[in-house]
């Protein structure tokens, strides 16, 4: 009888034990809090531009804090970053990540230690009215050679066989401080030597990326994404490069996707710093968002991106075009 | 959402109405929430665009009682109210001077389109107006009232800049297309030194005479060809003004009385405005117990073959001394919640087109309003500040000239004090004098002061300048308006039809002819028993002389001052002659509405 109390005793302490632990483990994991309070960050969160409405609804969805600002200025924060103990958890695009790393080492600042954890992907895409696609496509093939593109740039329609109503064919990038904007200018470079291994002080590549700069002077500058703009005002831009994502589920009909080769993705990561935390649900949140707004699974394979120290270069070069 | 997330957006939502209670009593104004009592709030004052007022204060409304108002540096109160894209760019170089007439210091400022940012910019040295987040937008198109169009050979032909010019260089006009009955081709465009559609019009204007659609220089405005073309194309105006809505009230009150085809041909107004027009609501906003009508006549929306400009509607906030850090944090948190999904298609239900690709282009931007979804097909670029601000020079030596004759009151009432040292006639002379500067030489202005027993052949006005180029006569129109002094009754029937034919009977068809009409009362000739008949023959006579094919219109601008004025008599004087009323009922706004009358030339 004794026996069979202690037993019961004891499974009584196994099956309590065992809530506490299914509740803190399990429930607190999924988002709830054995408080009901909200989840919290012990660092600052700072999240690109290019993610700004995903990083907004998450912010809303787990009531936190989440500050909005252009890929490049982060990353010039945390080059010149003195405490490690400072660096923001931050909702980034790779290979920014890489870039941080790059500047540190050149300026003999000690790496900041960090994990990354890859949220979504999407390829960068060249975005146009379907027409004006069929044009591109006859001219320069599919996939899309870019320096095809880039020579048609700022010429007229007509001469690649679209129609002499387009007039000249505008391209456009989002601007080259944003993540995606990087890319969509590093998809045209690795586009033009066809491979992720670029010569940016080549001297016909230059006069060719001048020559693009200048055409996409023509168009009408978004202030996001080239990609959004497009949908919104056709009018303004001719080629809109930028993320896949960002082409709008009910835009699909009057616009077509074209891919360069090699086709470089935008892979979404979240970058915590060593001895920080992210609060929790923050990557799921995020992850449904981006899903539901149209932007893949992670993809393992490597992306054929430029070099870290590379995509300086690009962002240097272009700058000066521009 | 989780049910505490719901007590939690409850607990604070009414914490924020509590602690920002007051816009509930101006839910039903219109014009803005500038006399709404932000309590101890954040004050975010927003100038706007006049055709986008309406939406601007719902959604201010809304997010006033939201709990996105709630922030960490306290509660959000935003307060828009409607300023004329030109006069806001003005004012902000300024400093903007004198709140009290000219509207509060705005921390948030939205002009139609980015390119006045630049203008501002240009003109101050330095960047007070920021790059601003569009967020929403409108191109520029030509409204032509359905049959006019057809005539061009819309909907299947494309019709451009080009086309309207030719139409409005042919002598012939109209009869040149098997249509003498419409008369000569009449141009509404407004000022471009304060509308957006004036400023878009005026360099499509000036892109279409250099045949570019990109690349605009200030050479290319220098050029005599360009100055020739572009001087024709202004030839064509009916008249100019601030706002296009005078141009599409005008239209609708004239569809009423099936003489639209008469008063304009075509106007330059943005898309939203052609699906307000065509819903019944030319001027956007419906006033309390105003029931839509659709025209007799629709317009329809011509996207210009060479490209049009759109407004993209930016959303700045200012970088100026008088907004602070908490300011513009403030307004920051306005901006977020202007851009969500579900406020921009509050967007596209005002006629707008969203911002947000996420949600899609729809009714009203339809071909059932007269508009075009998929179009425009192409833009011209904005030119660069520097081209901006030459161009609005140049126009100022190019556009239409006018005859002008001011017809001032100097009744007693106007000896009565407006402020603590000022009569009404004070300021209303000192106003009359700046406006004087806004004419260019060549410009014909005369006065008349008006009052009872005034002596000479006609005791109920004199002739104190008669109406000559500004630039021989200017001195003494100066001399003249300041020597006035108040006298007897106001004989306003009388003098308005005098007034009227006067400049009838000189009628220049080369020029704009108008009277400005400044009174602060009611009719009173000393003789009560006929003013209903003089009222009656009055309205008949200005409206025959301003409607038809072969018409010689002449335009009564009236100008309502004081609290006392007959500003329902002032407003079917101006209406009559398709013109516009302004009310200066608050004395120390004179000089702005002055200058508003002035922008019509």
């Amino acid at each position: 009888m004794i026996l069979k109390r202690l037993g019961a005793l004891a499974l009584a302490v196994i099956l309590i034990g065992g809530a506490w632990i299914i509740r803190d483990r399990v429930i607190d994991d999924n988002g709830g809090s054995s408080d009901d309070d909200p989840p919290r960050a012990d660092r600052e969160i700072v999240c690109v531009s290019d993610l700004g409405e995903a990083c907004n609804a998450v912010a809303e969805a787990l009531e936190i804090e989440i500050e909005i600002e252009d890929a490049a200025t982060t990353l010039d924060a945390l080059a010149a970053l003195e405490d490690p103990s400072e660096a923001p958890i931050w909702i980034t695009i790779d290979p920014f990540p890489a870039m941080v790393d790059n500047l540190r080492e050149i300026g003999r600042l000690p790496a900041l230690a960090h994990t990354e954890t890859h949220v979504a992907s999407s390829p960068i895409a060249l975005v146009a009215l379907v027409d004006r696609a069929s044009a591109l496509t006859a001219a320069c093939g599919n996939p899309l050679n870019w320096q095809c593109v880039g020579d048609a740039a700022g010429s007229s329609w007509e001469e690649i066989g679209g129609d002499a109503s387009w007039r000249d064919v505008r391209p456009a990038f989002a601007p080259i401080d944003s993540a995606i904007g990087l890319l969509g200018v590093a998809d045209a470079v690795s586009g033009y030597f066809g491979s992720r291994q670029i010569t940016t002080n080549d001297l016909a590549f230059t006069r060719w990326a001048s020559d693009l700069a200048e055409a996409v002077l023509t168009s009408s500058r978004p202030t996001v994404s080239a990609i959004a703009t497009i949908q919104t005002r056709s009018s303004a831009l001719d080629i809109a490069v930028g993320a896949k994502a960002e082409l709008s589920a009910t835009a699909v009909d009057r616009f077509a996707l074209q891919y360069a080769d090699p086709m470089i993705r935008a892979d979404v990561v979240v970058v915590v710093p060593e001895g920080a935390s992210t609060p929790s649900g923050l990557t799921d949140e995020l992850a449904q968002f981006l899903e539901a707004r149209g932007w893949d699974s992670p993809v393992t394979e490597p992306n054929p991106l430029p070099q870290a120290s590379e995509m300086f270069a690009i962002r240097e070069a272009w700058k000066g075009f521009l | 959402m989780t049910r505490r997330r719901w007590f939690t957006v409850a607990v604070v939502a009414s914490v924020a109405v509590t602690a920002c209670a007051g816009s509930d009593d101006d839910a039903d104004d219109p014009g803005g929430l500038t006399d709404a009592d932000p309590g101890d709030c954040i004050t975010v004052d927003m100038a706007v665009s006049s055709e986008k007022i309406a939406l601007l204060t719902e959604l201010a409304e809304e997010f006033n009682d939201s709990d996105e108002a709630e922030i960490e540096e306290g509660c959000v109160f935003v307060r828009p109210y409607s300023k004329a894209s030109g006069g806001a760019a003005q004012l902000i170089v300024d400093g903007w001077p004198n709140p009290e007439a000219n509207g509060t210091r705005p921390v948030i400022w939205s002009p139609a389109a980015s390119g006045w940012a630049g203008i501002v910019n240009e003109r101050a040295g330095t960047e007070l107006a920021p790059p601003g987040t569009p967020f929403m937008l409108t191109p520029l198109v030509i409204a032509l009232p359905q049959p006019m169009a057809e005539a061009l050979g819309w909907p299947d032909t494309p019709i451009g800049f080009a086309d309207i010019v030719e139409l409005a260089n042919d002598p012939e006009g109209w009869a040149s297309l098997g249509h003498p009955e419409w008369g000569p081709f009449r141009l509404g465009k407004t000022n471009p030194n304060y509308s957006t559609s004036g400023l878009n019009f005026t360099i499509a204007e000036y892109y279409a005479a250099t045949g570019k659609t990109r690349g605009l220089t200030t050479e290319d405005l220098n050029r005599p060809e360009v100055i020739e073309f572009a001087t024709n194309v202004e030839s064509a105006v009916v008249h100019y003004g601030d706002i296009t809505m005078t141009f599409l009230n005008n239209w609708f009150a004239t569809d009423v009385r099936g003489t639209s085809l008469t008063y304009a041909s075509a106007v330059a107004v943005e898309e939203k405005s052609v699906i307000d027009y065509n819903l019944g609501n030319p001027d956007g906003v419906l006033a309390a117990g105003e029931t839509p009508r659709e025209p007799r006549v629709p317009l329809v929306a011509i996207y210009p073959s060479e490209g049009t400009l759109f407004s993209d509607n930016p959303f700045i906030i200012l970088d100026t001394e008088w907004v602070t850090p908490e300011q513009k944090v403030a307004a920051a948190a306005f901006e977020e919640y202007v851009q969500r999904p579900e406020n921009q298609a509050k967007v596209l239900e005002f006629g707008f087109r969203p911002n947000n690709p996420n949600v899609p282009l729809a009714d009203p931007v339809s071909a059932a309003n007269g508009v075009d979804p998929n179009e425009p097909r192409a833009e011209l670029e904005v030119p660069s500040p520097e081209v901006l601000v030459r161009i609005l020079d140049a126009w100022a030596e190019q556009r239409k000239e006018a005859r002008v004759l001011l017809v001032l009151d100097i009744s007693g009432s106007m000896g009565e004090l407006a402020t603590d040292s000022d009569t009404k006639l004070d300021l209303a002379k000192e106003a009359a004098v700046s406006a004087l500067d806004q004419f260019k030489d060549a410009d014909e202005v005369g006065l008349w002061v008006f009052s009872t027993d005034l002596g000479g052949d006609d005791p109920n006005y004199r002739e104190a300048v008669p109406v000559a180029p500004i630039g021989e006569n200017g001195a003494d129109l100066e001399r003249e308006i300041l020597a006035q002094f108040p006298t007897n009754g106001t004989p306003l029937y009388d003098v308005t039809s005098k007034s009227y034919a006067a400049m009838l009977e000189t009628y220049d068809p080369e020029k704009i002819n108008a009277v400005v009409f400044l009174t602060d009362g009611v009719n009173d000739d000393g003789n009560l028993g006929d003013d209903d008949d003089q009222f009656d023959d009055l309205i008949a006579q200005l409206q025959s002389g301003s409607e038809g094919a072969s018409s010689r219109p002449v335009r009564v601008f009236t100008i309502s001052y004081g609290d006392g004025a007959d500003v329902v008599t002032l407003r079917a004087i101006a209406q009559a002659t398709s013109a516009a009323h302004y009310d200066a009922s608050n004395p120390a706004t004179i000089q702005q509405v002055f200058t508003a009358v002035i922008s019509n030339f």
